[in-house]
């Protein structure tokens, strides 16, 4: 771990900084104010990844894809299902009533779908937030930081080189509210 | 200022909260707890009785007879699956609307959705009689002459709609759990209950792209447990609307048992918030500010059950149909008069008493009221049910129905199961979310 201050030029020779925050409403505020409109915007920077106990303001849009295909799919299988045992299989005249109706397979269908998207996405869910542990070392100490209600900014060090953010890091960084770890390669 | 309201301002820090989250997990129970839990064993025990009973020597133990086969258990599988509708509103709806003061109560209210749904579940398989055959009835196999089960049937809508209110709840309340369980698998002292949340919780380090993942998933799964609210007590009242039963067959029933269950729900969830804050000591956390506003929820859905009441009766005069209003008159004058007129009173006029402030804002009135509109939805689904059976089309087949110590006991006992189980959930698992409480309090402040 190195602590980056002023008596302590900043030499890039790592890949990936560890920006620790102690406090979340520090770390908000750099995220939102400093890092995200000058990192995302920067074609030096690499996009980052934040590590926190919050929720970040950004959304998957693969996920919910995956619901609505699921979703179609089981009102496909709830009707053809409905279809195959009411009027195929075994057709059973009630009353003279049609052995198969759209209106009257809503309910089931509609069921059907939604079991098929929530099932489907809690997969997905899991299945798309497995951690590639690259440096299982560096990653357990991360890991042990945010459960402790701290937050991680993990960014390309390349970003030192843009004044504005360092500028802004550094006071960060003098009034001791952040850690930078640069021993990651 | 208000105290509380003093209080979650200090607390907000996420140090703070996950100690207190641990707290609860890793302290030992209260005197009060325990008695509570004892309480709710032996009430659950009264009901294992009862089942006993019911299951080794049938349902002559039960108060039904041909005109009235539906009775108390019936009336009590409603009023559950009413309960649990308030949980996934004041979760998944409230979610949607953006109503951050959810924060504190959306996990008990998700838990008291999946305890009700479970409670619920118990009475149609004991009603059947012979509940070791209920697979073969409800799940959709052929049964030995090739038959299937009926899917046009409302009752074969209501296995599926219910049972996937259960999964879908659970998966609901498991997903809201991850990020809680991976911070406090390192905080609880007991080593099985580290097992069960790291086993949960195995995959989440908090990285953006997981924050990105779960707030799609939690969004996604929100939108769709929405109109799953609406939908499972639409399909409940269709098991009575679509019948021929004067007094049942009214096309208001949906948005009726709908708004029934969600001003049940909301009183339930009162009364449970109100033993949490009790049980617990987070009264940071529930404020009487999210009291009340669950108050004014239950207010506004009372008036909407008021006017649902009214449409009944407008639709029967309207109608001019002799059954029905044969049926009506059975129900205001005739031998269920009590229940009715307790009902409308309970109901209708009780929750009034919530457009005062400080009525809204003082938990013991909050409390009170809560109870009776529990008894009074509870009386509720007894007068729509029990009345318009026993008087129908022909006076020859007109009986009378008089619960037996039996459907007393396993009534009973369904509470106790329930607070059992809701208890013991609230013993093993964050009662509130962190994240959430962290999120919706930082939310509130200025950066700029």
């Amino acid at each position: 771990m190195i602590y980056l201050s002023q008596t302590h030029p900043i030499k890039i020779m790592n890949r990936i900084l560890f920006i620790v925050f102690n406090n979340f409403q520090d770390f908000e505020f750099f995220y939102h104010k400093i890092f995200s409109k000058r990192n995302l915007q920067h074609e030096y920077y690499s996009a980052g990844d934040i590590e926190s106990n919050f929720l970040i303001d950004k959304r998957s849009r693969l996920l919910p894809l995956i619901a609505m295909i699921a979703g179609m799919t089981g009102i496909v299988l709830a009707l053809l299902f409905q279809f195959w045992t009411s009027a195929s299989d075994y057709p059973l005249n009630l009353s003279g009533k049609p052995f198969f109706s759209l209106l009257i397979s809503i309910p089931i269908t509609f069921e059907f779908m939604v079991l098929s998207s929530i099932l489907t996405i809690l997969i997905a869910f899991i299945f798309l937030s497995r951690t590639r542990l690259k440096e299982p070392a560096i990653e357990k100490e991360i890991k042990k930081l945010i459960l402790q209600g701290k937050s991680v900014l993990k960014v390309d060090a390349e970003v030192l080189l843009d004044d504005f953010f360092r500028k802004n890091l550094q006071e960060f960084i003098n009034d001791e509210k952040v850690i930078v770890h640069k021993n990651y390669e | 200022m208000p105290e509380e309201k003093r209080n979650i301002g200090k607390s907000n820090e996420f140090i703070y909260l996950a100690k207190q989250a641990s707290n609860n997990l890793n302290s030992g129970t209260s005197v009060f707890f325990k008695i509570t839990l004892s309480i709710s064993i032996a009430l659950t025990f009264l009901a294992i009785v009862g089942v006993y009973l019911t299951t080794s020597k049938g349902l002559r133990l039960w108060g039904i007879n041909n005109s009235v086969p539906w009775a108390l258990d019936i009336t009590n599988f409603v009023f559950w699956i009413g309960i649990s509708h308030a949980g996934s509103l004041i979760s998944a709806i409230l979610f949607l609307l953006r109503q951050h003061w959810r924060a504190g109560i959306h996990r008990i209210a998700e838990a008291m959705t999946i305890f009700a749904l479970f409670t619920a579940i118990i009475y149609p398989i004991f009603h059947t009689g012979r509940p070791w055959l209920t697979i073969f009835w409800v799940f959709p196999v052929p049964i030995q002459s090739g038959v299937w089960a009926n899917f046009k049937s409302p009752l074969m809508w209501d296995v599926f709609a219910i049972l996937i209110y259960l999964i879908a709840s659970v998966v609901f309340l498991y997903i809201g759990l991850i990020p809680d369980l991976a911070i406090l698998s390192k905080q609880v002292k007991s080593s099985f209950l580290q097992r069960i949340y790291n086993f949960l919780s195995h995959f989440w380090i908090g990285s953006s792209m997981q924050w990105k993942n779960f707030k799609a998933t939690y969004l996604v799964a929100a939108g769709l447990i929405t109109p799953l609210v609406l939908s499972v007590h639409s399909i409940v009242s269709y098991d009575f609307a679509v019948s021929i039963v004067p007094g049942w067959h009214t096309t208001i029933m949906p948005p009726y048992f709908v708004a029934g269950a969600i001003f049940s729900g909301c009183a339930s969830l009162i009364l449970l918030l109100i033993l949490c804050r009790k049980l617990f000591n987070i009264g940071n956390i529930i404020s009487i500010d999210v009291i009340e506003k669950v108050n004014k929820l239950m207010l506004v859905s009372g008036l909407m059950l008021a006017y649902a009441y009214l449409t009944e009766f407008f639709f029967v005069f309207y109608g001019a149909n002799p059954f029905e209003n044969q049926s009506l008159n059975n129900r205001l004058l005739g031998d269920f008069k009590f229940v009715f007129w307790s009902m409308i009173s309970m109901n209708v006029f009780c929750p009034q008493l919530l457009w005062f402030k400080q009525i809204r804002r003082n938990t013991g009135f909050s409390l009170f009221i809560s109870i009776l509109v529990l008894l009074g939805m509870w009386l509720e689904r007894y007068s729509i049910i029990v009345p318009n059976l026993a008087i129908d089309f022909i006076s020859s087949n007109w009986k009378s129905y008089f619960p037996t110590l039996t459907e007393i006991s396993i009534l009973v006992g369904s509470f106790g199961l329930f607070i059992t189980l809701f208890l013991l959930f609230l013993k093993f698992f964050p009662i509130f979310s962190i994240y959430d409480l962290l999120k919706s309090n930082s939310s509130h402040k200025n950066y700029e």
